[in-house]
């Protein structure tokens, strides 16, 4: 490791840092990009902490959706009652991220940032259809968080631009989501595989879901194609199983050191049948699991 | 190098340090403040043998700049025992049978120490959370998470 | 027993209230005036002939002491807990069986520059095809790791003759079994600091085994038994991993030649790809039995995987064969166990020693036998348990008390207390 430190202490005066830098990353709680360091993944000139930048930090609640500092930690988002009322989902994804000293300082920010295609918090945020700021200079943009994704390890964020901002979709009344993991521990496992559903019922019509997956393609995804099939369809077991075979077909998972593409398919399709059905269960229970 | 200076508190103690910045927490503590008693297990997140505690929360200091510490105040297992009396998590350890090698002890301990901090009554089944950043490979968890239950209500007392 | 004082008892460990405290000086802990930090620099190749190793570049950088090769060790260079053929450091001319063989060791004022004088050396290495399995590591035209070829023992036990006995079988079970190579994963990597102190050189390090790791220090060093000392520190688990020599010679080597104390500690990785294994068995067994559960006949074959060196191979094996046929009395017994090198990571000593991995297989060949009787796993193990009096396959007669029988009674009673019906 060898880097020049920046240390910005507001949202300014950090815009203006990055403004005239090339060849750094980020440390949020570091427990991604340290790693790659110390292992000599990336050997970066300069790291910019983000840490000291208040305007990134924080929960609060707006209308139809939480807006989410880049900041907040694991352990923040698992604890924030806001996200348990209105995102209940993401506090389930973000409790099983690593380890509690993992959780203490790994942010969803840098889960984004770091574009695992095994990241947690992701599947939970693509169903609760994210929207991430992204800002530089004398710019700033609203994105689809699917947009993001570039490949493993790899967004679409370009030099000088930091993600400032995640608004997330509260779950209303008549809406349920659920997010599941397979991991080969109950801690310290990264995702075998992961997947988030969330739906919206009338009565027994499926309305709108949405299912997201990770682990099984260079990037997060989202199953649309499913997600389309379903609209409309009644909200019982038989639909369920049904869309767990379709969507085991669509996903196209490889080989890899933590497990192969056969267990993969083969778990993705109980993946979503589990998730339709607590979601379903959960939107019946009105909002919130607490 | 550009070297940054940092004050934090350690153990109830003040200090003032001039650190390059690519220096771990782990390695600030062991090498320049020579407390060994944070260990180094894997370097990269997955053992907890290096825990101590930031601000109340543990974290692996194998993984923490140390520039990034400036301002915070940190316990490591040197700070636990008050001069010869040992923490009533130290003595259940010791108790219960929790220690085999030691290695993992402060780490363990550590943990232990921030989940009693916040939840003075856990579980089992919190103490198995609460403790699952931190392996053992030696004495098999059981003992740890009784000295633990026992370490509790020696507090709550 | 409430009189004894020990037995029986809670003790507190001798050194506890130190390992609470955080107090416990482990290896790593160690800091010395003047103290330089080793490195060793390994093969990338699991098999070939060293042709070249240029360390001129290494020994320029600022902050290094020492660069040292096969060339600087004035004993041996040989190590090893049954066999000695285990090189201290791969020369010029000789032959790297695994990836990670050892071919340089840098002593320098910081890790940081010893890592980077590691990548100064320059080496050319003559690769050749390499084994990984030990069933191909057998075969007439595989690759030899050594001369006398791949296979580095057999163990032997007949007990009756088999082969007429399993006539007479009504039932026989025939099945192959395999087993993983298995990491210790001690929370502590492998650590030491060396120093001299006149012409005696003193190596602090977590070992299990302090006494075999003089004898090769001192070997390696050319220097008397009491020129060599080793100090075992606090050791943070070994499970047999830690009875090898792995930075021991190294740092006593670098502790001569710089007339510095010079400390080593692995990495995780360090310590996972380059140190001893629980040995990967293939297990072939065939069992036979009288319609009434009453053992005949057993036949094992045992291929241990003990990769590229020896360690504590053959006696792992030997284990293995004397336990093969489990807590059972059987009159035809044949068992063979072979330990074979490939170029996998060597494996050594660990928990249980070669049993762990026999006991899966007779156990389950156990199940499989009473499955196909129609019986209870129960039964078929107290037909055949040991009691006093039986004599096993090497041959023993245990004289005194066994008590199989007993606990087998007592878990059952046990297991009905929890199941009730369901047992
Ligand atoms: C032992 C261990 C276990 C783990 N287990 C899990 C697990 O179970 N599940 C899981 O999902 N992850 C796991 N991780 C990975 C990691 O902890 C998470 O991805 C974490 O959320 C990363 O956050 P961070 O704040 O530490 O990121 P950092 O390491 O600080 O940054 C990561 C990346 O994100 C970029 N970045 C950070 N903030 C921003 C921002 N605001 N805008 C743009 N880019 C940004 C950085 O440039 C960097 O490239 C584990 C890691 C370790 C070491
Ligand atoms: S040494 Fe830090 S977690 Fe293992
Ligand atoms: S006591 Fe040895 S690792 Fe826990």
């Amino acid at each position: 490791m060898n880097f020049e430190y920046y240390n910005p202490k507001s949202m300014e005066e950090l815009l203006n840092v990055l403004d005239n830098l090339r060849n750094y990353y980020f440390l949020a709680g570091g427990t991604d990009i340290v790693v790659k360091m110390k292992d000599k993944i990336v050997s970066p000139q300069n790291i910019v902490d983000l840490n000291d930048v208040q305007e990134l930090k924080g929960i609060s609640s707006e209308e139809d959706h939480l807006n989410i500092g880049p900041l907040a930690t694991h352990t923040e988002i698992e604890e924030s009652d806001l996200v348990k009322k209105y995102a209940y989902v993401l506090a389930e994804a973000a409790a099983q991220v690593g380890s509690p000293q993992i959780r203490n300082i790994g942010t969803v920010g840098g889960n984004i940032g770091n574009a695992s295609p095994a990241a947690d918090t992701v599947p939970a945020l693509l169903v609760l259809d994210t929207t991430v700021q992204i800002e530089s200079k004398n710019h700033k943009e609203e994105k689809n968080l699917l947009d993001i994704f570039k490949g493993p390890g790899k967004t679409f964020l370009t030099e000088g631009q930091v993600i400032t901002k995640l608004k997330v979709r509260s779950i209303k009344e008549g809406e349920g989501a659920a997010f599941v993991k397979m991991g080969k521990r109950k801690a310290l496992a990264i995702s075998v595989i992961n997947c988030a559903v969330w739906l919206r019922v009338d009565k027994d019509e499926i309305v709108e879901v949405r299912i997201a997956f990770g682990s099984v393609a260079p990037t997060p995804i989202r199953l649309l194609e499913v997600e389309k099939w379903l609209k409309g369809q009644k909200a019982e077991d038989d639909v369920f199983k049904q869309a767990a075979q379709m969507a085991q077909d669509a996903i196209k998972p490889i080989d890899d050191i933590r497990s192969t593409a056969e267990y993969r398919s083969t778990t993705a399709a109980s993946l979503v049948y589990q998730g339709l059905k607590t979601a379903l269960q959960r939107a019946r229970e009105e909002v919130g699991n607490e | 190098m550009n070297k940054k200076l940092i004050k934090f508190t350690l153990n109830d103690k003040e200090y003032k340090v001039e650190v390059e910045p690519q220096v771990l927490l782990v390695d600030l503590i062991r090498e320049e403040l020579g407390l060994t008693g944070t260990k180094v297990g894997c370097g990269e997140g997955e053992c907890g043998a290096c825990t101590v505690i930031m601000d109340g929360k543990t974290v692996n200091s194998c993984m923490v700049l140390a520039v990034t510490v400036d301002g915070k105040k940190i316990t490591t297992i040197e700070g636990l025992a008050k001069g010869e009396e040992l923490h009533p998590l130290q003595k259940s350890f010791v108790e219960e049978g929790a220690v085999q090698c030691g290695f993992c002890t402060p780490g363990m301990i550590l943990s232990s120490k921030a989940l009693l901090d916040e939840n003075p009554n856990p579980t089992p089944e919190e103490i198995k959370k609460g403790l699952s950043g931190n392996l053992c490979r030696c004495t098999g968890y059981a003992k740890i998470v009784k000295a633990v239950e026992k370490a509790s209500k020696e507090l709550n007392k | 027993m409430s009189q004894l004082k020990v037995v029986g008892q809670n003790v507190k460990k001798k050194d506890v209230k130190e390992k609470v405290l955080g107090t416990a000086i482990f290896a790593a802990d160690i800091k010395m005036d003047g103290m330089l930090y080793g490195k060793t620099l390994r093969s990338k190749v699991p098999h070939g002939i060293v042709k070249k190793i240029n360390v001129s570049q290494a020994l320029e950088l600022p902050g290094v002491h020492a660069v040292l090769t096969e060339q600087d060790i004035p004993g041996v260079n040989k190590a090893g807990i049954i066999v000695k053929d285990e090189p201290v450091l791969v020369g010029i001319g000789q032959r790297i069986r695994k990836i990670g063989d050892p071919l340089a060791i840098v002593a320098a004022e910081t890790e940081e520059i010893a890592e980077a004088a590691l990548d100064l050396i320059e080496v050319e290495v003559e690769e050749l095809p390499a084994v990984f399995s030990p069933l191909d590591a057998m075969k007439d035209d595989a690759p030899k790791l050594y001369e006398k070829g791949n296979i580095m023992a057999v163990r032997r036990i007949v007990k009756g003759d088999v082969a007429e006995a399993f006539k007479n079988c009504d039932v026989i079970v025939e099945q192959d079994y395999t087993t993983s190579m298995v990491e210790h994963a001690y929370i502590e990597t492998e650590a030491g600091v060396a120093k001299m102190e006149g012409d005696v050189v003193n190596v602090w390090v977590c070992t299990q085994n302090p006494h075999y790791d003089r004898k090769d220090v001192a070997y390696n060093l050319n220097i008397g038994l009491n020129q060599a000392r080793i100090i075992q520190t606090t050791t943070g688990g070994g499970f047999g991993g830690k009875l090898d020599v792995t930075v021991h010679v190294h740092v006593a080597l670098l502790a001569k030649a710089t007339k510095r104390p010079v400390k080593m500690v692995y990495s995780r990785r360090e310590s996972i790809s380059n140190t001893v294994k629980r040995h990967p068995f293939i297990m072939k067994y065939k069992t036979g039995c009288d319609k009434d559960g009453k053992l005949i006949a057993w036949q094992t074959e045992i291929i241990g995987d003990t990769g590229a060196y020896a360690s504590y191979g053959p006696g792992t094996l030997t284990r293995a064969a004397v336990h093969a046929t489990g807590p059972y009395e059987i009159p035809n017994v044949k068992v063979e166990a072979y330990t074979v090198y490939t170029n996998n990571p060597q494996a050594g000593a660990m928990r249980g020693f070669g049993v762990p991995q026999v006991a899966f297989a007779h156990e389950s060949q156990m199940n499989l036998l009473a499955e196909k009787l129609g019986i209870s796993p129960l039964e078929i193990r107290m037909k055949n348990a040991f009691i006093p009096g039986s004599i096993t396959a090497t041959g023993s007669k245990l004289e005194h008390s066994v008590g199989l029988k007993s606990t087998m009674e007592s878990a059952k009673q046990a297991a009905e207390k929890v199941l009730g019906d369901k047992f």
